[in-house]
């Protein structure tokens, strides 16, 4: 299905079953798609260099959102939402790629609560919160994106097996943070890879609307560990991040990141930063002395160094100038080659072993069947007959209506014959009652359903069929 | 009314449930994959429940027997009139008269009492989540002095003392109901309570594929909801539209200040949070928020909207949640928003009320105000 500046990019998602693709070919469009749907493709289509654009003016609240597993979307420009630029909820198997994000309120590429997520080939600027968000995701990669110009260039929030690789991040308030936060229905972050990427001048004023979690980020930093448990950092090049090349600390770095929640352990583990490139970090540039004297007033008054930071919450005072800046407690922390960056709080982080490498991990995307909707069509198909027909139909009896067994001999593979049946059913056999029509079920479960009754197998009296 | 010389107990599993294997198990009709309903990766309940036990639970959660003056029953403050709720402000305990909004005279209690529709799927249960499970939880209401004023003792000697309760738990347990125990009251009651299933509602018909089922409004209303201006399904995603943690949104209390899960934990930084709440069937159970002051899904959108405690003056020593903030929603986003949460309702495998109870106790039912909106 193609879709042309001035059509409706809605309507055509909405007029498609699973399994289709839409192509948007470049222009204008003002508006915000829902996908709802399994196995879809959301394409823009490139002419002589020009992308097909969503643009919500300021005025629409987020770009797409997508709650059905295996969904790709590639080739947009998304910017001027108030919220997300593009978000999935619920949904695995979640492909995004090649997408312009600019300028969304809150997060620009959001995938939440989905297992088998890839980000990749993307670049996001201009966003308020962060611009790759990974939320309560499970396996994950972020690749080759580029993202500058935002508060948070990527986070991963209590999420695991996430690998992050070969990213360009740049002019954020903070490079790439992995969070434990309280308070949400999964409860850590581990196993995460920070590697291969290029992390430079993090140094952006934090514009983060005051009360959001992120707004208590002090500018400065190159990759975050909070709360984190089994994050390596490996093969990065971290430069000019004037607060912190590295932090790790606890759940006490924020003011609103503090646990309240039992379930979330509040200390950095087994975290490992093995060989990085260290170039030019934790040097604050402050060019005039009005600002030392309020930076000085600040602390003094509110024990709290950051100058954006909302609520007035003790964040710690963190002396300035280090590689790699740790605080809280945290068991089994190790770095590499401690001798050759330049730290504090690290006396507790041990040696890695010299063999320790994520080398041959090249990928966190697991089974795609973890990410596939639950419900497969013969799931449906279960469904369906459970509800609807086994009142009137079963294996080998003839209940209301024949026997399974009967329609099977009858149809043998022949899915569109049964449908068709049951749509405009016709008496047939003497002495039964005619079936009323089902119609009503629609393409999709009419097919799954028939699909189910002529694979059905006679499981005797258990009853059950696997 | 008399009542009949015998009491049966149904073997049909209630509304909402099939029959598998003589067990009772949650027919989940219309949910048929959480990622398709964008939902949280979180499994669905699969209890099974024995369905003479149900029954049983369900007399003994209309019957007053159970509470120390014989006034009170559980359905006083969870009536089916009332979607499991009492439409109350704050409940009214111990020395009322009547039920529902009309239940006057009586203890007032501190906060709102919760719907039960599907109250298996909670984790915590109580408005601050002292209670881990519905046995535990049970013991709050029949035992406290300001609610149903019983004791395992009186419970004990009422009900062995009856002739049709001695049956119907020696029916419904075999030989461990020979002797009626507090425990195995509590236990129907339990099973009872975990009957309660609402998941057939037009929302749910919509997710599994009939695109009929909401109107274009109350899909807009679902796209508000979802949409991270509004962000409503970060703590209420589907399909059970709670995520079961604890949330300090800033609501202010009814009269005396609550200080919600910190009572609880201790923790400051939980001061005046309290259990996420289903939304399922939420257009029924007004009023709203723990201590019942917010009396229409009007006020709570526009309570939301303007920043939840941030912009109505809460205390300022609440951690408000970093999600609740000023959304700026238009009017028409308001009120397709309103739209959209009507149409979680669903009161299909509503209970049936006995009309008598074992007790011959009067029950909690006056029919004019009792419309049950079933689909037979």
């Amino acid at each position: 299905m193609e879709v042309r500046e001035g059509e409706s990019i809605q309507k055509a998602i909405d007029s498609l079953e699973k399994g289709d693709t839409v192509k948007v070919f470049p222009g204008i469009y003002h508006e915000f798609l829902f996908v709802d749907k399994t196995h879809f493709t959301l394409s823009g289509v490139i002419v002589n260099g020009k992308w097909p654009v969503l643009d919500g003016e300021a005025k629409l609240n987020d770009g797409v959102i997508g709650s059905g597993a295996n969904f790709l979307i590639e080739n947009f420009h998304i910017k001027n939402y108030k919220a997300n630029g593009v978000m999935t909820q619920g949904a695995g198997n979640i492909i995004m790629r090649k997408l312009i994000v600019e300028n969304t309120g809150i997060y620009g590429i959001y995938p939440t609560m989905g297992t088998n997520v890839v980000v990749e080939d993307t670049v996001s600027l201009g966003i308020a919160d962060a611009a790759i968000y990974i939320g309560m995701c499970h396996n994950v990669d972020v690749r080759r994106n580029e993202v500058y110009g935002s508060v948070i260039g990527i986070e991963i929030e209590n999420s695991t097996n996430v690998l992050i690789e070969g990213n360009t991040v740049y002019d954020n308030s903070a490079g790439i943070v992995a969070f434990a936060l309280p308070g949400l229905p999964l409860k850590k972050v581990e196993n995460v890879i920070i590697r291969k990427n290029f992390i430079f001048d993090n140094n952006h004023r934090n514009f983060a609307e005051p009360g959001a979690l992120v707004a208590g980020v002090p500018p400065g930093i190159g990759i975050g560990v909070m709360a984190g448990d089994e994050v390596t950092i490996e093969g990065n090049i971290i430069r000019r991040n004037s607060f912190a090349g590295i932090g790790i600390g606890d759940n006490n770095l924020l003011p609103n990141s503090k646990s309240p929640d039992p379930d979330v352990e509040p200390n950095p583990d087994r975290n490992k930063v093995l060989e990085n490139v260290f170039i030019d970090n934790g040097s604050r540039k402050w060019n005039d002395f009005i600002s030392w004297i309020f930076y000085v007033i600040r602390v003094v008054f509110s024990g709290n160094p950051i100058p954006e930071s909302p609520n007035g919450g003790k964040v710690g005072i963190f002396p300035e100038g280090y590689d790699i800046v740790a605080s809280g407690k945290g068991k089994d922390n190790c770095l590499s080659s401690p001798d050759s960056v330049t730290k504090i709080g690290t006396s507790e982080y041990g040696i890695c072993s010299p063999k320790e490498s994520t080398e041959q991990i090249k990928t966190m995307i697991g089974d795609p069947k973890l990410g596939e909707a639950k419900s497969d069509a013969r799931e449906l198909g279960k469904q369906v007959f459970g509800a609807v027909c086994s009142g009137c139909h079963s294996m080998t009896l003839r209940t209301v209506g024949p026997p399974i067994k009967e329609i099977q001999d009858k149809y043998k593979k022949d899915v569109y014959g049964v449908v068709s049946f049951a749509s405009m059913p016709k008496k047939v056999r003497e002495g039964f009652i005619e079936m009323p029509s089902q119609k009503y079920l629609g393409n999709e479960k009419l097919t799954a359903v028939a699909n189910y009754i002529l694979n059905l197998k006679d499981e005797g009296s258990k009853g059950v069929v696997k | 009314m008399e009542p009949p010389s015998d009491f049966f107990l149904s073997s049909l599993c209630p509304s909402g449930w099939k029959t598998e294997k003589g067990s009772c198990v949650i027919n989940y009709q219309y949910i048929n994959s959480l990622e398709k309903n964008g939902g949280l990766g979180q499994s669905l309940p699969n209890v099974k429940l024995d369905p003479k036990v149900i029954d049983l639970g369900r007399y003994l959660f209309f019957d007053p027997i159970l509470s120390g003056d014989k006034q009170l029953s559980c359905a006083h403050c969870h009536h089916p009139a009332y979607s499991l709720s009492d439409g109350r402000k704050q409940s009214i305990g111990k020395d009322g008269t009547g039920y529902g909004p009309e239940r006057k005279n009586g203890v007032v209690l501190k906060r709102s009492a919760p719907s039960l529709w599907n109250v298996l799927y909670m984790k915590h249960l109580f408005w601050e989540g002292r209670a881990a499970n519905l046995e535990d939880q049970a013991d709050g209401p029949l035992y406290s002095p300001d609610e149903m004023g019983s004791s395992p003792a009186i419970i004990e000697s009422r009900l062995n003392e009856n002739p049709f309760y001695q049956k119907m738990f020696r029916l419904a347990y075999g030989q461990k109901g020979t002797k009626i125990s507090a425990e195995l009251v509590v236990d129907a009651i339990s099973s009872f309570e975990r009957s309660l299933v609402s998941f057939s509602s037009r929302f749910d018909k919509w997710s599994t594929g009939d695109k009929e089922a909401l109107s274009d409004e109350e899909l807009l209303g679902y796209n508000v909801f979802r949409s991270f201006v509004a962000r409503c399904a970060e703590c209420h995603p589907p399909p059970m539209f709670t995520n079961n943690v604890f949330a300090t949104i800033g609501v202010l209390d009814s009269g005396v200040r609550d200080y919600g899960r910190e009572t609880i934990t201790g923790q400051d930084l939980l001061r005046g949070s309290f259990r996420v709440p289903s939304l399922r069937n939420i257009a029924k159970t007004a009023p709203y928020m723990h201590a019942g002051n917010l009396e229409t899904l009007e006020e709570v959108v526009n309570f939301y909207n303007e920043g939840g405690g941030r912009g109505n003056g809460a205390p300022s020593d609440l951690r408000i949640h970093w999600h609740v903030r000023k959304m700026g929603l238009s009017q028409n986003e308001i009120t397709s928003l309103i739209s959209f949460l009507k149409a979680l309702t669903d009161e299909s495998s509503m209970p049936k009320f006995p009309k008598s109870v074992p007790s011959g106790l009067p029950v909690a039912l006056e029919l004019e105000s009792y419309h049950r909106s079933s689909k037979k």
